[in-house]
């Protein structure tokens, strides 16, 4: 029974962790500009993120080894730099869009300006992680992001013609008032948003972290495959919802309180609060999870002691890493720069940088060495391959339609 | 005693350090060679790991150079400056090589952990609960 209310909470909180201020705000977006002629792009993210995901966490339960404590021995000294400085600053980039979500959510409910809010945003964050143990953090950011579920009823509530929604979202073509280019660009930033890099940072330090071992696989698998899928859900319920009451209107969504709005139309004021919590629950959950990233990052690789099992004391320079983070953070979305834009820009070039991540993941997920028995199986390295060479391709092709597209415009 | 012979770049270098109670402790950042007398034959006799060292090892001798010093500051201030120089982990204090490789000495002493102590000293041995464990 133990086991089955493991299983319960790790999917709830894959859920609400899957979630956060990038796919908030791609959905959104995709689905008032594309309608659903992206929609694909989600499901393709979704089976990426769960192939990379279980590799990752497999990794760590079998190894006890996380994922960049990997990348340094494998890549060496000077790639793993080059890496660890690209993902630690892309990371940045999204914690500090994720604390802007948090200070936004905030600033809805108290009508104060968000920015205000910011240093609130980011002390609680650092408390959060100081004080609290491991396994609650999860479970209650994971939970309140679950109120995000109003946008499944919400979805129900609007209605829509559910034959039409799927011949759409079969149907994919490019608007006839977009570009190939701008239609690539989104795909790529939807792409990005499901399979951003933190969240194998995270699972894989957290599989160490929760003390898990080659015993604990099927709770691994299980948290992976349900939860998600089920976030892939939420995902396309929100794009779902930008494409029934955004694009009918032209409406063209640029910030992010725009996207409970939905909400509020169709199931009042609780429906508003109950997407307000969601998305308050969402994105402190990631910004616990990038912040905590920048730490396991750092020092992974130059293998400190890190990790919330041990004092504070214990792990000095772990939690040095992730207060200047934060700090830094909390500091450059001060400056008023636009939320929205640094989660787009976040998330596309995370999709850029997927390669240097998930290729020592499948690397080391091959190598008897160091997981006996529980190597890959041929299906998930038949996934393994077709996804590194998407992944390099979204990379290769990423900058010039950035360039091109003058970022969406 | 027989020394066993090993892939030394493929086996220790960049491997994760732990010490006597199983503390992370710092990445083998560098190898110290010397040949032996009798039959000229290179062995590994000692681990070098700090972060000067990796600098080094990246060729920014002179980042590396600078890094090593303010490194010795450090351990001078907690007064641990027995060793000749605590980047350097003599071979014999090395009790396995595996996936990680197991020191036989306490992280307090080697270089790697001198930042540690600065930190721990200056930042978060004043922040309340940092002596304890986040319980729930």
């Amino acid at each position: 029974v133990k086991k089955v209310f493991e299983i319960f909470l790790g999917v709830l909180t894959a859920i609400g962790g899957f979630v956060d201020i990038g796919d908030l705000v791609a959905n959104a977006e995709t689905g008032a500009r594309f309608k659903l002629n992206l929609a694909w792009v989600v499901v393709v993210g979704v089976i990426g993120i769960i192939v990379y995901a279980e590799m990752a966490g497999r990794v760590a339960a079998v190894s006890q080894r996380a994922t960049f404590d990997l990348v340094r021995e494998r890549l060496g000294p000077g790639v793993g730099l080059v890496n660890l400085a690209a993902s630690f600053f892309i990371n940045l980039l999204t914690m500090t869009a994720e604390i802007a979500g948090v200070a936004i959510a905030m600033s809805l409910v108290v009508s104060v300006n968000y920015i205000l809010l910011l240093p609130v945003a980011g002390f609680l964050v650092w408390f959060v992680i100081w004080r609290l143990p491991f396994g609650a953090m999860e479970k209650l950011f994971g939970i309140m992001g679950l109120a995000l579920l109003a946008f499944v009823v919400v979805v129900a509530k609007l209605g829509p013609d559910w034959g039409s929604v799927f011949h759409q979202a079969s149907h994919p073509h490019v608007p006839s008032d977009e570009t190939p280019f701008t239609y690539a660009y989104y795909g790529i930033a939807l792409f990005g948003a499901a399979m951003t890099p933190y969240e194998v940072f995270f699972f894989s330090s957290g599989a160490i972290e929760e003390k898990w071992t080659a015993g604990d696989l099927n709770v691994e698998r299980a948290n992976v495959l349900i939860g998600f899928p089920l976030g892939g859900l939420l995902s396309l319920s929100i794009m779902l919802t930008a494409t029934l009451v955004f694009a009918p209107r032209n409406i063209s969504v640029d910030q992010l309180s725009q996207v409970p709005l939905p909400g509020a139309i169709v199931a009042g004021k609780l429906g508003l609060a109950a997407l307000l919590l969601g998305i308050f629950g969402a994105t402190f959950g990631a910004a616990l999870e990038t912040a905590l990233s920048a730490g396991y990052t750092v020092a992974q690789y130059l293998g400190w002691q890190w990790g919330k099992l041990v004092r504070p004391n214990d792990s000095p320079r772990f939690h040095l890493v992730i207060m200047a983070a934060l700090v830094g953070g909390v500091l450059f979305a001060a400056t008023g720069v636009d939320p929205v834009k640094v989660t787009e820009y976040s998330i596309v070039l995370s999709a850029a940088a997927l390669p240097l991540t998930y290729f020592p993941i499948l690397v080391i997920a091959n190598d008897p060495e160091f997981m006996g028995d529980k190597v890959n199986g041929r299906i998930t390295n038949f996934l393994g391959v077709i996804y590194l060479i998407i992944l390099l391709l979204v990379a290769v092709a990423t900058i010039p339609l950035m360039i091109i597209t003058k970022a969406g415009a | 005693m027989m020394a066993r012979s090993i892939y030394a770049g493929l086996s220790l270098l960049d491997r994760q350090m732990l010490d006597r109670d199983g503390v992370l402790c710092g990445k083998v950042d560098d190898l110290e060679l010397e040949s032996s007398p009798d039959t000229g034959q290179l062995y590994v006799s000692a681990i070098l790991a700090g972060p000067g060292v990796l600098m080094y090892r990246l060729r920014r001798r002179r980042w590396g150079e600078w890094v090593q010093r303010v490194n010795r500051l450090l351990s001078a201030e907690r007064g641990a400056g027995g060793a000749s120089d605590p980047a350097r982990i003599p071979m014999s204090m090395v009790s396995e090589v595996s996936e990680h490789v197991q020191l036989a000495v306490d992280h307090d002493d080697l270089a790697t952990s001198a930042m540690g102590h600065w930190v721990r000293r200056h930042v978060t041995s004043h922040i309340p609960g940092s002596g304890h464990k986040a319980e729930s």
